[in-house]
């Protein structure tokens, strides 16, 4: 996975000069910054493969940071690191759209891992989807690669987390998908979303695919197991 | 119903039914006369008008005596209410000042700790460049070392607000003390990125004071400022006399508190409320020594935001002496 390029967004200089060293040992190229209003600049001229993000920086913090991202639709991964570990600021992290969350003080090992994990599902999402980038149900097209849906003459705009689960599910068209298989996929192991959440965002889902989304054509429950997708 | 607010409502109850109580007596001893009258009536022996009116003077009697005492008891009820409502304001206040407390100082503890605890297990793992291992062991330390300050400082803030911290006044020149810490006082600010300047008269502004007590007062003080004085940071440090007492005055060019009272600040875990502030990790207990030393040595401190040319004014005034 080297050529992948970091950005780790760190005010404390021992901490930012050990995490860089230390991923750089992976092999991923690091850059460091200690300020949010630099990060996001360098991050709208270039996105690298993952930020790690600290939620208290001088100027603009962590929050406002990824806030600013994906309001913009940037969709670049973002692990954010805090010694603030509460359970708020972990719901918060998610809700903006953070990828993972992980407080200090935390496990070299730890760390290293989950940035591991995120960049893998960074490039399986990132990969070409092995039965195209777009997934026809009925008479809605969804397109991967844009984040987008076509219905009709109407097109939404769906979240990463959102595109994600369909292409999970796409890529085994007809078969069970735990909902755990989904965590582990769009989430990551360690993530903080339960299994609950995955069917909310099923829910969403149907709500925007389904003509009658309490007897759903496309994406079946299998009671106890998970979901089916019949395109 | 939460265990903690049970036995509230069992005392508004009570509360309630005493006022209840009394006003249903009020109530009986308007109607006690008339009562007795209608019973001889019904049980066939009428009372004369003298007797009637003997009977309705001793119930007015009662009933001014009702009043005068039903008033009292209700108006201690009420203002039972009241001090209760009060004492629970500011309980609830200092619950959220000290949840905001524990959430700074958990911030401020755990940084130093995540920083060494990664240099350390970076180490033990080999995985530090071989050059860097020595720097690796010095950032630890110096972690360790900023450690070390915090909880000092906790403590020293924890024995101001236990009362137990002693001072000793003796005769001071405030404007020699001072003059004398400004070298390092500046090295100490630029090094953080402040740009500090000084004001010092050459004339003796003497006082009554504890030299360590006044320069941890200065220190705070100035801490704060460089810490919430935004970007390029300048702080001014005056000192004057001023109507006898001897003046030390801090002031930056930042944003100010935001909405925070100045005169809150002074108190226990009271931060401002601005975005700086809110961004900037801190505990809320800087400022509540500074005024806890102050008031020790017999002086006074004051906040003032919202000045011409931007920034907050700190101002501790020192008892003086005559030279």
């Amino acid at each position: 996975m080297s050529g992948e390029r970091i950005l780790v967004v760190e005010d404390e200089r021992h901490m930012a000069e050990v995490i860089a060293d230390n991923l750089e040992l992976e092999g991923w190229k690091v850059d460091v910054v200690g300020d949010g209003a630099e990060a996001l600049e360098l991050i709208r001229a270039d996105p690298p493969s993952l930020v790690l993000l600290d939620v208290m920086l001088p100027g603009m913090d962590g929050f406002e940071v990824c806030e600013n991202l994906r309001r913009e639709g940037n969709q670049v991964p973002i692990l954010f690191l805090t010694a603030r570990s509460s359970g708020d600021d972990r719901v918060r992290g998610l809700e903006l759209g953070g990828d993972d969350f992980l407080p200090k003080p935390f496990d070299l090992r730890e760390l290293i891992l989950r940035v591991h994990a995120i960049l893998r599902r960074r490039q399986w999402f990132g990969s070409p989807a092995p039965g195209g980038d777009v997934l026809r149900l009925g008479d809605a097209v969804v397109d991967f690669k844009s984040y987008t849906a076509r219905l009709g003459k109407r097109e939404i705009e769906l979240s990463q987390k959102e595109t994600m689960i369909l292409r999970c599910l796409s890529e085994r068209p007809g078969e069970v998908v735990s909902r755990a298989d989904i965590v582990d996929r769009v989430w990551g192991y360690n993530a903080f979303p339960t299994l609950r959440t995955v069917d909310n965002f099923i829910v969403r889902l149907r709500r925007l695919f389904e003509e009658d989304p309490q007897n759903p054509r496309y994406i079946q429950t299998v009671r106890g197991t998970g979901y089916r997708l019949s395109p | 119903m939460s265990s903690a607010r049970r036995p509230l409502r069992i005392y508004w109850a009570v509360v309630f039914l005493c006022l209840a109580l009394l006003a249903w007596w009020g109530v009986y001893f308007f109607r006690q006369g008339d009562l007795l009258i209608e019973r001889a009536t019904a049980a066939g022996a009428p009372l004369d008008a003298t007797q009637s009116r003997a009977i309705r003077d001793a119930t007015r009697d009662t009933m001014v005596m009702f009043a005068v005492e039903g008033a009292a008891v209700a108006l201690a009820l009420v203002g039972g209410m009241v001090i209760v409502l009060k004492a629970l304001k500011r309980e609830a206040e200092l619950g959220e000042r000290q949840r905001a407390f524990l959430s700074g100082v958990t911030h401020e503890l755990r940084s130093p700790i995540a920083s060494a605890k990664l240099c350390v297990e970076s180490l033990l793992l080999g995985r530090v460049p071989e050059e860097k291992g020595e720097r690796y062991l010095n950032h630890a330390k110096e972690d360790l070392e900023r450690l070390d300050r915090l909880v000092e400082e906790m403590l020293h803030s924890s024995r101001v607000a236990n009362k137990s911290m002693e001072v000793h006044p003796e005769p001071l020149d405030l404007a020699a003390f001072v003059a004398d810490l400004q070298q390092e006082l500046k090295t100490e600010g630029s090094m953080n990125g402040a740009l500090i300047e000084f004001d010092v008269p050459a004339e003796e502004v003497a006082v009554m004071a504890d030299p360590v007590a006044v320069e941890r007062i200065l220190r705070n003080l100035l801490s704060n400022a460089v810490k919430y004085g935004g970007e390029p940071c300048r702080v001014d440090v005056t000192v004057r006399r001023d109507a006898g007492d001897g003046v030390l005055e801090v002031r930056d060019y930042g944003p100010g508190l935001g909405a925070t009272d100045p005169r809150k600040l002074f108190q226990p875990f009271v931060r401002g409320s601005g975005d700086v502030v809110k961004k900037r990790p801190g505990v809320g207990l800087g400022l509540y020594v500074v005024a806890e030393l102050a008031r020790a040595l017999g002086g006074r401190v004051d906040a003032e935001d919202g000045i011409e040319g931007g920034g907050t004014r700190m101002r501790v005034a020192l008892p003086g002496r005559e030279v």
